[in-house]
């Protein structure tokens, strides 16, 4: 990332305002955290809640200097003057005992502040620490505390207020601690959810990993995190306090007269309602404007603060990702772009023709363009890809064919968008409205937050119907389920009365698919639509909507991030990069013979292909923000062949091959780049050298981990969900075990239960001969430092709140005992060895990209010196370069360090090239087990034939005989597990036994173990048990098939 | 997957939860008792210088010398069956000395006076909120926000006096004090409720209005509703149909919560306009330590606000299908 220079690289001013600018997304998951220094400026920067805080600020030094200020006692009476109106003598008039109201009003305000904050702080201290025990031990203490709690919260706060304070006397200055009651419980339930969210967070569970013993974990990590919106409660309750405070004291419960108080004033003075109305207004209003001077200190607080708490929703980082690629940051510099270029010809025949579209986006000093001079066509019945990272602009541009980009924050200056013969950025609404849904439909990324959560599908599919066509509600309906029955949901009649929650991803991505061609569209965008999904889902989607779209002759435009994926399903593919097309063409001449650089890159850096050992290939850099557009091409600074001429002027976009594919490159002409055959020449022989043979580090033996399942209006416990079933595994000293399986297979439950983060229901784990399971406290503790874990979201598994060299250096205090200068060394060095420079070392984590906060994340892993390194998904959220700089930093650091992963992914390409070993899981299983190239060539269990087989190659010139096998249904539902072999139901070569007998391992003369009856009671193939294999399958595909 | 949970299997789970929770009350408030310091009867009688057999009478009355979970064993099997005692010191003759008919004639007023203040509430609140949520930093959303900031800061009964000077003072528009129940005349009842009303909802509206502009705002962010653009619904469908449903949920439980709020505004407001409910009679009370009285208008507005946040959780189960599952 950008905001990042290297000591004495940068330009001060540009780092400055880079770290106030948000950044790109950088990561498919969003790198948009918003760059925020310090919330104090953001709150001092807000005229209402700095108001707010004067004027409390104010009142309370007028409370306690009132005798200093007032004009007179509390109690002074002028006999002279009973029920004045204002004079100079009483500026604000006098009550029926000739009292003087300012005084009054100034000494009262020392009431009802002192009975705010004593009632407020004594439910803090009664609160505290009742939400911390509950929200952090659970379990039984936790349903006591908060059954309690509802007790409270059943009765009207006055009302209880009242009672209490009615029953131990009117003094209030006894009863203030019982009317704090009134706020214990919402301040229990407050603290104790954000104690729950911000201990679930990944940053928590690392500390923990890293050996931080729970009173530390509470101090440094919890109780910051739930300190923003507890203050923001506090101020909230402070005014209500006073509110209660003065309706008691107007009840006569409160403070007894003489005291001067403003809700006793409001009293007194209602007596003389008609006499001197007047009289109530000062009390009331002190009150009004202090209650709502707290209020807006709360609102300023709520603004100041929620932004920084990036860390702890996903959600909420995605859509910041989106809004941040979209309202791009402040200009550093001006950059004037070339003319349109090149038009090609076959714009006729084309259903969409986008032509030279510009997109800009709002910020503070300017509209900025995210997206420039795209022009692309599609033609009827064809499939265009839109390729590129995240921030290339791809998405961009499909949500302006859509006219779906936000309306006040961004425009479309130039270009425009035929569709049909109608320009599409310029039509009225109604007209778009009219083609939206019905000629052109989209779906979208992710299908658990596309479908709105209130309405059954049925109802969203029939609404769009309806929306289009002039049909009744049955007939809409009967389209409804007709359409979900077309992608293949089964028993669609009845689950079209579902909600989306009850459905999985993958389905509810076939929902969406179903509604999207609900009124037979021309043209389908489909944007990443399986990018959030397993690859086996993924296998499935793609399939359905190749066929959904030969059988009506659809156009389709499909946005991904990933190769494989176009190679499978696109005719003809734009690659974009920075918000330009750097490449138009048909995809199997962006294959085999890439015309523009950036190209070949991406095409080098994908694992799927890359050689076993070897380093990937890596684009250094990162993506440009929009802000920080260089004047000539905009690849030529992560470019291999840059020139001088690529970087001044702009690059047009040319007619480079005899069809009319198009590069915007100067050096189209000179350059031959590489196409997939030179770049992964396939291997012939395939090492199988087993280096598992050294000690073992990690031994892991029948590991269990039970989840009771309750259900019922007495939520009983009536089953068990085994996450984890009987699992064995060895990681050797120095060696690197692969673990693969779908979601919900229990890989990530598996590594918290390595890491002790959960308790095994049973089996052991030896780390060094040391049984982990049976340690506990300190003990354990003290172990952790052998093993560490890297999360897969490098968002939420940095403390937001922390410095980098108090995140890596945590680990460093409590076992080395370092502090100070000694430990930011430590820290400089580590973070010197994962490739960051000690500027890193006083930055937060959202000053960071996703590739560079796992870096970090890393270095913080590193420092306890482990031995075991755990990495759960470390690079799935990372984009396709980022993800090569992070693997090929984990190699590095295994061959410097003699460092043992236990790594993993649900990406078999990924998992292969690190690994020694590799480990397949299904439903809690091991199903195969074994050498990494042995597994991946030569698979044994028809569930990794599958795994393998769903992994998109990115080769065009697939054979014809190597049709993909799409394994049919979901995972099963872990409730009711099959019987037998657990992957019969959806295994394509399942026969009678397995549905009855559980299959034993079997273990190959290769060293792979397996769970499969077909090794040990199958068929015989070839005159050969199938346990011994066929020679490895020829080139291109490398992953293998079973025979 | 499973299939949506059934809305009829998430009420009678939570009527079980309830239950509990209304022993839990009953204890509670049974256990006021206990905050009255030294010789509850001697206290309960006036201090130090009550009069003995008034002393002695109190005590048996109110079995102090069982043992307390045999004082609440009585109590409880009493209220059980609708007995909530009888008042220390009304004489036996008047018809309120009994607590459970005293209470019976003024918790209509109370909840008359709650329930109007909720619907004005809604009335004010919900339209001024969602105009504000749909255009958030417009001028009217400006207004409103100023407008309900005021409204959340505002003591009702300072409001409740505001009006009596303005509509009852000094323009005679409304009856400043009293009731007329409804049976008698409708047109007086409304009269004179109508204050007690706007006093009550203006805040709680407040609240209403940021509540449900906020979850307007957080709502028309959703991915979904990016899809309902998409597939081309009519404007009126996407927000009266996509973003309102959702949007009104979070709205339901502050409702719920709101409600309390206002059942505790009314024991004040009562007491400003002369009306007769459960606040005047419970002031009484509390002044003459009259304890069944305060325990019987305590345990009713408990109940009655559990059963409110009952109904809330059930229509919020109503708009959320994924909670039933919960």
């Amino acid at each position: 990332m950008s905001t990042l220079l290297p000591p004495g690289s940068g330009d001060p001013i540009v780092m400055s305002s880079a770290a106030m600018t948000p950044e790109p997304a950088s990561a498919p998951d969003g790198g948009g955290t918003e760059v925020v220094h310090s919330a104090l400026r953001r709150f001092t920067g807000d005229p209402l809640a700095m108001t707010g805080l004067v004027f409390i600020v104010g009142v309370i030094v007028m409370a306690i200097a009132a005798p200093l200020l007032a004009p007179d006692g509390p109690n002074v009476q002028d006999l002279l003057h009973l029920n004045a109106g204002p004079s100079g003598a009483h500026w604000l008039g006098t009550d029926d005992l000739g009292r003087d109201v300012l005084s009054r009003l100034i000494f009262g305000a020392r009431p009802p502040l002192r009975a705010a904050f004593q009632v407020v702080g004594g439910a803090l201290v009664l609160a505290l620490p009742l939400a911390l025990v509950a929200g952090f031990v659970r379990g039984w203490v936790d349903m006591i505390v908060m059954r309690a709690m509802d007790a409270l919260f059943s009765f009207p706060p006055l009302v209880l207020a009242l009672t209490v304070a009615a029953l131990l006397g009117p003094n209030l200055n006894d009863a203030s601690i019982a009317i704090a009651i009134v706020f214990v419980p919402s301040f229990v339930r407050l603290i104790r959810g954000e104690v729950i969210a911000v201990r679930e967070e990944n940053y928590v569970e690392a500390a923990r990993a890293t050996g931080v013993a729970p009173g530390r974990l509470i101090r440094t990590h919890i109780l910051p995190n739930v300190a923003s919106p507890l203050i923001i409660q506090v101020a909230l309750s402070l005014g209500y306090a006073i509110l209660i405070d003065a309706g008691l004291s107007f009840l006569g419960v409160g403070e007894q007269p003489p005291t001067a108080s403003w809700g006793l004033m409001l009293t007194e003075a209602y007596r003389f309602i008609f006499s001197s109305p007047l009289a109530l207004v000062f009390p009331g209003l002190a009150i009004l404007l202090t209650v709502l001077s707290l209020n807006l200190v709360a609102d300023g607080l709520r603004d100041a603060l929620g932004r920084e708490r990036f860390g702890l929703k996903a959600a909420r980082r995605r859509r910041g990702a989106r809004r941040t690629e979209a309202v791009a940051a402040r200009a550093t510099r001006a950059e004037r772009e070339a003319p349109p270029t090149s038009d090609h010809g076959s714009s006729t025949a084309e259903l969409l023709t986008v032509e030279h579209l510009r997109v800009e986006f709002a910020t503070r000093a300017r509209w900025l363009p995210v997206v420039e001079d795209v022009s692309f066509g599609v033609l009827p019945g064809r499939t265009l890809g839109l390729v590129g990272e995240s921030g290339s602009g791809k998405t961009v541009s499909a949500l302006a064919i859509m006219g779906l980009l936000p309306k006040r924050e961004s425009r479309i200056p130039e270009g425009a968008v035929h569709f049909s013969g109608i320009e599409l950025t310029r039509l009225n609404a109604e007209k778009m409205r009219q083609i939206r849904g019905n000629d052109i439909a989209m779906i979208f990324q992710e299908p658990m937050t596309s479908l709105n959560p209130a309405f059954t599908v049925g109802n969203q599919i029939a609404e769009q119907v309806r929306a289009h066509r002039d049909v009744g509600r049955a007939e809409a309906w009967a389209r409804a389920v007709d359409m979900l029955d077309q992608v293949g949901i089964p028993d669609p009649s009845r689950r079209a009365k579902d909600y989306p929650h009850a459905f999985s991803g993958g389905m509810r991505q076939r929902v969406m698919i179903a509604m999207a061609l609900s009124c037979e569209p021309k043209l389908l965008i489909a944007d990443e639509p399986t990018t959030a999904l397993d690859v086996t889902t993924q296998a499935q989607i793609l399939e359905l909507l190749s066929s959904l779209q030969s059988e009506r002759q659809m156009a389709m435009i499909f946005v991904t991030h990933d190769l494989g994926v176009i190679a499978d399903i696109a005719d003809d593919v734009v690659v974009m990069y920075a918000g330009q097309v750097v490449e138009r063409t048909e995809v199997a001449g962006l294959f085999d013979r890439p015309h523009h650089p950036y190209s070949e890159a991406l095409l080098a850096s994908m694992p799927q292909l890359a050689a076993p050992g070897s380093a990937l290939k890596v684009i250094a850099g990162q993506v440009p923000r929009p802000d920080e557009m260089v004047p000539g091409c905009r690849f030529g600074p992560r470019c291999d062949y840059a020139v001088d001429r690529c970087r001044t002027e702009p690059v047009a976009l040319e007619v480079v091959t005899p069809s009319g594919g198009l590069a915007r490159c100067v050096l189209h002409d000179q350059l031959t780049l590489k196409g997939m055959g030179e770049l992964h020449p396939s291997a012939d022989t395939v090492p199988v050298d087993d280096r598992s043979s050294t000690a073992s580090l990690l031994d892991v033996t029948g590991l269990r981990m039970d989840f009771p399942v309750r259900t019922g209006a007495l939520r009983r416990v009536t089953g068990t969900v085994r996450a984890v079933d009987g699992v064995d595994l060895r990681v050797p000293v120095g060696r690197t075990l692969g673990l693969v399986g779908e979601s919900g297979s229990g890989k990530s439950t598996l590594a918290r239960l390595i890491l002790r983060l959960v308790d095994p229901s049973d089996g052991s784990i030896l780390l060094d001969g040391t049984d982990v399971t049976r340690l506990g406290g300190r003990e354990l503790r003290h172990n952790r430092r052998s093993m560490q874990i890297v999360f897969q979201d490098p968002y939420s598994s940095l403390d937001p709140r922390m410095r980098v060299n108090d995140i890596v250096g945590e680990p460093l205090e409590i076992y080395d005992g370092l502090t100070g200068s000694a430990r930011d060394e430590r820290v400089a060095e580590l973070l010197d060895q994962v490739g960051l420079g000690r500027y890193a070392l006083y930055r937060r984590p959202h000053e960071f990209s996703g590739g560079q906060r796992q870096r970090i994340a890393i270095a913080r892993a590193l420092a306890p010196e482990p031995r075991l390194l755990v990495c759960d998904e470390p690079v799935s959220a990372l984009d396709v370069s980022t993800q090569s700089q992070v693997i090929n930093l984990l190699t590095d650091l295994q061959a410097r360090l003699g460092l043992a992963f236990l790594f993993i992914a649900h990406d078999l390409s990924v998992v292969r090239h690190i690994s020694d070993r590799i480990a397949v899981m299904y439903l809690g299983r091991i199903v195969e087990e074994g050498p990494a190239e042995d597994v991946y060539l030569r698979p044994r269990h028809p569930y990794t034939e599958a795994l393998l087989s769903a992994i998109p190659v990115p080769d065009v010139h697939r054979p014809a005989g190597l049709e993909r096998i799409v394994l049919a249904g979901e995972v099963a539902n872990p409730l009711e597990p099959p019987t037998g072999c657990s992957f019969h139901p959806r295994c394509p070569y399942a026969m009678d036994i397995c549905s009855s007998v559980e299959p034993q391992p079997f273990v190959t003369s290769t060293g792979t173990t397996v769970r499969c009856h077909l090794h040990t009671s199958g068929p015989v193939l070839d005159g050969r048990p199938v346990t011994t294999l066929a020679p490895p399958t020829s080139k291109a595909t490398a992953a293998g098939r079973l025979t | 997957m499973t299939s949506g949970g059934s809305l009829f299997s998430f009420v009678a789970r939570r009527i079980l939860i309830t239950i509990p929770l209304l022993f839990i009350i009953s204890l509670a408030v049974f256990s006021l008792v206990l905050l009255l310091p030294g010789d509850p009867a001697l206290a309960l009688a006036g201090g130090l210088h009550a009069n003995a057999s008034t002393v002695l009478q109190i005590r048996r009355q109110l079995h102090l010398n069982e043992g307390f979970f045999a004082q609440y064993g009585l109590w409880l099997s009493h209220v059980l069956r609708g007995n909530l005692g009888h008042s220390l010191f009304s004489p036996a003759s008047v018809p309120s000395s009994n607590v459970a008919a005293g209470i019976r004639i003024r918790f209509p007023v109370t909840l008359s006076i709650a329930v109007g203040g909720m619907v004005m509430a809604l009335l004010i609140g919900l339209p001024t909120g969602i105009i504000a949520g749909l255009r958030p930093r417009s001028w009217a959303d400006r207004v409103v926000t100023a407008v309900s900031s005021l409204g959340v800061a505002m003591p009702d009964f300072w409001l409740a006096m505001l009006l009596v000077i303005l509509l009852a003072i000094h323009t005679h528009v409304l009856p400043p004090l009293g009731y007329t129940p409804f049976a008698t005349s409708p047109a007086s009842w409304f009269q004179h409720l109508l204050m007690p009303w706007l006093a009550l909802g203006f805040g709680a509206a407040a609240t209403v209005a940021r509540q449900i502009r906020g979850s307007l705002i957080d709502t028309l962010d959703q991915d979904y509703m990016r899809t309902a653009v998409a597939k081309g619904l009519r404007p009126r469908t996407i927000i009266f149909k996509h973003a309102l449903k959702n949007a009104v949920s979070p709205v339901v439980t502050v409702v719920g919560i709101q409600f309390g709020y206002l059942l505790g505004g009314t024991f004040i407001i009562e007491n400003i306009f002369s009306l007769p409910g459960l606040g005047t009679y419970m002031i009484q009370a509390i002044g003459t330590k009259d304890l069944p009285v305060v325990q019987g208008v305590a345990l009713l507005t408990a109940v009655a606000f559990v059963v409110v946040n009952l109904v809330v959780d059930v229509l919020y189960a109503y708009l959320n299908p994924k909670v039933r599952l919960v």
